[in-house]
């Protein structure tokens, strides 16, 4: 304790708050809640003269009153956790607005060291400020700093220490000066109200359990603040009296001066604080129109804001599914490399189903790397959102959206989050939601964080284009353009029913905010800050993806193929073999592949071979990986490659039929395993209830699995329609040509292991290799299958509840398991309603699914206009 | 409105007039906030209390303002700044 120094950091929003706090704490931060809420508490580390400083960031607020979360959060930090030191960050070039705050901390009795920052805007705009004056007036220090570009970090670490009483006695003493010039004791003139403050004082004259200055206790019970209120009578025997005689002093000074005594009080802050600045800076040009104000009249303007913002969110699209996902043509190859090491130290496969322990691990690196596969995408994602905050936007966005929004009952500042959510196509509820909570009405952030999981996000995308490709061949582009746009008319006919009811009474917040100047970015922000927000995903996503990927693997592999199954299959696998071995052994190759532990090793040295051959177009190294694989095992190769050697070729047609023959087994296995799993017992159970949106259980299986991740869907849809017997021995046709061609024509990737790469949001031609194949083999296997039911299957996707990922985010962010919970429940039964009256109604009305389409896209924009229309609730009353 | 602005003589009260009411590049001083509690301790804490003079950089006649006080810009949604009487200059 008496070795660490604890010091808080309080400041206006857009008073560089953030950059001083990393100027002072460099790297050595981390990131928490604070207790019960889910305002985000940064705390960073530092030693300074040998003693070490814990500074937590106080959430930024414009006062200290109990309206908002916020501001109850930094005052009940400062009221419980008793910070030795509160350094006050002021903007420079706008010192009277903020020392509104800065009087409050200095009537809580708080030891405050001012960071006057943004120094160098202030000399831009031709202020010159007196700091020794301010130093007096206020009686505490006062250190100019430039926290963007790292200046007086030093200076503000001495003057903390100083001030703040540091354990290093010795130092102190020998800084400390002979009268120094700081009286803590500074207050505000309350004028009329201060003998209504001296009466309240004086009852609170010997009253020690307080912990907190009378003064402050007074104005504040004057001002009328619930907070005051509670912590009076929590600390106080007998609160009573004192909050009846403040009420009746309340009473008097409305009386006598016909406006409310907490106006008043606001008013003297600000006469007082325009007094200061008044007296320490000098403007010349006070009052001139800022090139930021020329700037705004576009950028804000009623028309030409528009355009821009539009602008701004399609090079957000742009840059990061676009460019992102060209990317991910670097990123990918790492991740399929780093599974095939794994897959190599991991037991070889078996010949019909493989050994546990490979399916497994396999199956989580899939998982993982599947999330991993986004890295590039979020690292421009975000690093374009911190230009966008570095650069003062996003309050401008929130200024031109707000209207609209706020007639759903969200919030000018919801609409990063929906963006990021992917409001047309390509997004990631993840970001999304983490980024609702810079929303700052409580209503309204609950609202966003509940429908930002319904955005097409670019997991749900490969299913849309599966289905459009097979069942709305004629019309691609419109019922793209259906499933793109419904999806946010829905999220706002959602929020608006939200907010008239399961919301109704959580707490609003008028939109009232700063419009700060623009900035010119740092690069180097831009990449800190993309980084640590990547790295961020990166921790809390991938270690719940791995959790909820191992039960869903146990969903699908138990109890597993019935042994009177296994026994028949065993039999298959014994003829298979037999019949190889029988036609090797008339070869000279035969002693190579006598076994039937040589044969799964063939098939591993051919996959081994594939993968290393795969992208190499260059002859010199062709040739250089040949050579490894002839010194490896000579025969292996020659019967994989036989050339002229007519012996070899024989072998080789064996080879492949086995190769066959051993694919339809392991996709008989793996249909079997499905079938008889929990999940699939599962899905069969559903049957019954969605039959009536069109859901066999083969689809309800896919959904299932999408739990865990939605590229599962497409990728458990690849493994319940398995290829038919021919189409297998095409398909090992295919793979077994692929050595002559250098392995490209089969990729190296199972069907599953393609979808899922597919899934990386690549919207035109999507469907390539295994899945291409799926897109015909479900349009062959399921008969039955209409648009109608593809439409239901979409919508349902779209409002299908959130994958675990995007679930624990919403636990995060809303604070609660109960919001978590609903979002489930709320979006399973959304989008069960939705798809059943797709199509049931479609049925029974005998519509064909491009008209079922148009008719629910006029239902969904007839809901949203009567749900625009609807008024809002007052938001303040 | 513009029986208001042309009247030479009235008091103080007649000449109170509406936020919402003021046009782009007009200037005004804050008379009093009639808003809740919230919204009116959320504008002090801006600069925005009576008698602080404002000027209006924005009102597109739907959504928010945007005034300049002092050195900062603030945004105040139209239902509260419905609720803000304010006095024109002279």
């Amino acid at each position: 304790m008496a070795d660490q120094l604890l010091v808080a950091l309080a400041g206006q929003p857009n008073s560089g708050k953030s950059t001083v706090f990393n100027m002072l704490t460099g790297a050595r931060q981390h990131v928490a809640n604070y207790p019960g809420v889910t305002v985000e508490k940064k705390v960073g580390r530092f030693s300074f003269n040998g003693s070490a400083v814990e500074m937590v960031d106080l959430p930024g607020t414009y006062s200290l009153t109990s309206y908002s979360l916020e501001e109850r959060v930094a005052r009940d930090f400062v009221i419980r956790d008793r910070p030795a030191v509160i350094v006050n960050v002021v903007d420079a070039s706008n010192i009277q607005r903020h020392l509104f705050l800065t009087f409050q901390l200095l009537e809580m009795g708080a030891a405050v060291v001012i960071s006057l920052n943004m120094m160098d805007v202030a000399r831009g705009r031709g202020q010159e400020i007196d700091v020794e004056r301010l130093e007096r007036l206020l009686g505490v220090p006062v250190v100019p700093t430039v926290g963007r570009k790292g200046l007086g970090a030093d200076e503000l670490r001495r003057a903390l220490a100083r001030h703040g009483g540091a354990p290093d006695t010795a130092d102190r003493a020998a800084d400390a000066q002979p009268g120094a010039p700081f009286r803590p004791d500074f207050r505000v003139d309350y004028g009329d109200l201060e003998p209504a403050i001296a009466r309240l004082e004086a009852m609170l004259d010997g009253e020690s359990s307080l912990g907190l200055p009378a003064r402050w206790l007074a104005v504040k019970l004057l001002e009328g603040d619930e907070g005051a209120r509670r912590l009076a009578m929590e600390r106080m025997e007998n609160a009573s009296a004192l909050l009846e005689a403040a009420a009746g002093l309340r009473r008097d000074f409305r009386r006598e001066a016909a406006r409310s005594a907490d106006s008043y009080i606001e008013e003297r802050r600000y006469a007082q604080a325009s007094a200061i600045a008044g007296e320490c800076v000098h403007a010349p040009r006070a009052g001139q129109a800022t090139l930021s104000d020329k700037v705004d009249r576009i950028v804000c303007h009623r028309v030409l804001g528009y355009p821009i913002l539009f602008g701004v969110l399609y090079l957000m699209y742009y840059l990061s599914i676009e460019l992102g996902y060209e990317l991910t043509n670097y990123s990918w190859p790492v991740l399929a490399k780093f599974r095939e090491i794994v897959a190599n130290i991991l037991p070889m496969e078996g010949f019909a189903s493989d050994p546990m322990l490979r399916a497994l691990v396999l199956w989580l690196v899939d998982s993982v790397n599947a999330l991993l596969n986004y890295i590039p995408i979020f690292l421009l994602l975000f690093s374009y959102i911190a230009f966008l905050e570095d650069l003062g936007y996003m309050p401008r966005m929130a200024f031109l959206l707000d209207a609209f929004f706020r007639r759903f009952g969200l919030h000018g500042q919801s609409t990063l989050p929906l963006v990021l959510g992917g409001v047309y196509v390509g997004g990631c509820a993840v970001p999304g939601v983490m980024a609702s909570r810079a929303v700052s009405d409580e209503r309204a952030r609950l609202a966003t964080i509940l429908v930002v999981p319904m955005m097409n996000c670019l997991a749900k995308v490969p299913l849309y284009v599966l289905l459009i490709g097979v069942y709305f061949t004629a019309y691609k582009a419109q019922a793209l353009f259906f499933i793109a746009t419904v999806t946010i008319l829905m999220a706002l006919v959602t929020a608006k029913l939200l907010n008239l009811s399961v919301l109704k009474d959580k707490e609003t917040a008028p939109f009232i905010m700063e419009m700060p100047p623009y900035h010119a970015p740092t690069v180097g922000n831009i990449v800190r800050s993309g980084l640590e927000r990547v790295w961020l995903y990166v921790r809390k996503i991938t270690t719940v993806v791995a959790a909820v990927s191992v039960i869903l693997f146990v969903l699908m592999q138990f109890p597993g193929v019935s042994s009177e199954r296994h026994a028949e299959i065993d039999a298959q696998v014994h003829a298979a073999q037999a019949a190889f071995f029988k036609a090797a052994s008339r070869t000279s190759y035969g002693p190579a592949v006598d076994t039937p532990e040589k044969i799964d090793d063939l098939f591993a040295y051919q996959d081994r071979y594939k993968s290393a051959r795969t992208g190499i177009t260059d002859k010199a190294a062709a040739q250089a990986v040949d050579e490894r694989f002839i010194a490896e095992n000579e025969p292996f190769f020659t019967i994989l490659k036989p050339k002229g050697d007519k012996e070899a070729k024989a072998v080789g047609r064996a080879f492949k039929k086995l190769r066959g023959e051993r694919l339809r087994l392991r996709a008989e296995v793996r249909e079997e395993v499905i079938n008889r799993s929990f999940l699939g017992s599962m899905g069969r159970l559903l049957e019954p209830v969605t039959q009536w949106a069109g859901f066999n259980w083969r689809v309800n299986v896919a959904l299932l699995s999408a739990l865990a991740a939605k590229e599962n869907v497409v990728a458990t849809l690849g493994a319940l329609y398995q290829p038919t017997e021919s189409a297998a021995m095409d398909d090992a046709a295919a793979q077994a040509d692929a050595p002559e061609e250098g392995g490209a024509a089969a990729d190296g990737a199972g069907p599953e292991q393609s979808a899922v790469k597919n899934a990386q949001g690549r919207t035109e031609a999507p469907v390539q290799g295994g899945a291409k194949a799926l897109e015909q083999r479900m349009a062959e296997q399921e008969t039955g299958f209409t648009p109608l039911h593809a439409l239901a299957l979409m919508l349902f996707m779209a409002l299908y509840p959130p994958c675990m990922a995007t679930t624990m985010v919403v636990k995060v962010q809303s604070g609660s398991w109960k919001w978590m919970f609903f979002s489930l429940a709320y979006m399973t039964g959304l989008g069960a309603v939705v798809a059943t009256l797709v199509f049931t109604g479609g049925r029974t009305l005998g519509l064909t699914g491009v008209e079922a389409m148009a008719w629910f896209y006029g239902l969904v924009v007839t809901a949203t206009i009567v749900a625009g229309l609807i008024k809002p609730q007052p938001t303040d009353s | 409105m513009l029986m208001r602005r042309s009247w030479p003589f009235g008091d103080a009260e007649e000449m109170h007039d509406c936020l919402t009411r003021l046009r782009p590049g007009d200037r005004g001083a804050v008379a009093e906030v009639l808003a809740g509690c919230k919204a009116r301790c959320r504008l002090a804490s801006l600069g925005l209390v009576p008698g602080c003079s404002f000027q209006v950089v924005a009102n597109a006649g739907r959504g928010p303002l945007l005034l300049r006080v002092g050195e900062s810009r603030v945004m105040v949604e139209r239902n509260v700044a419905n609720k803000v009487r304010i006095h024109r200059p002279e």
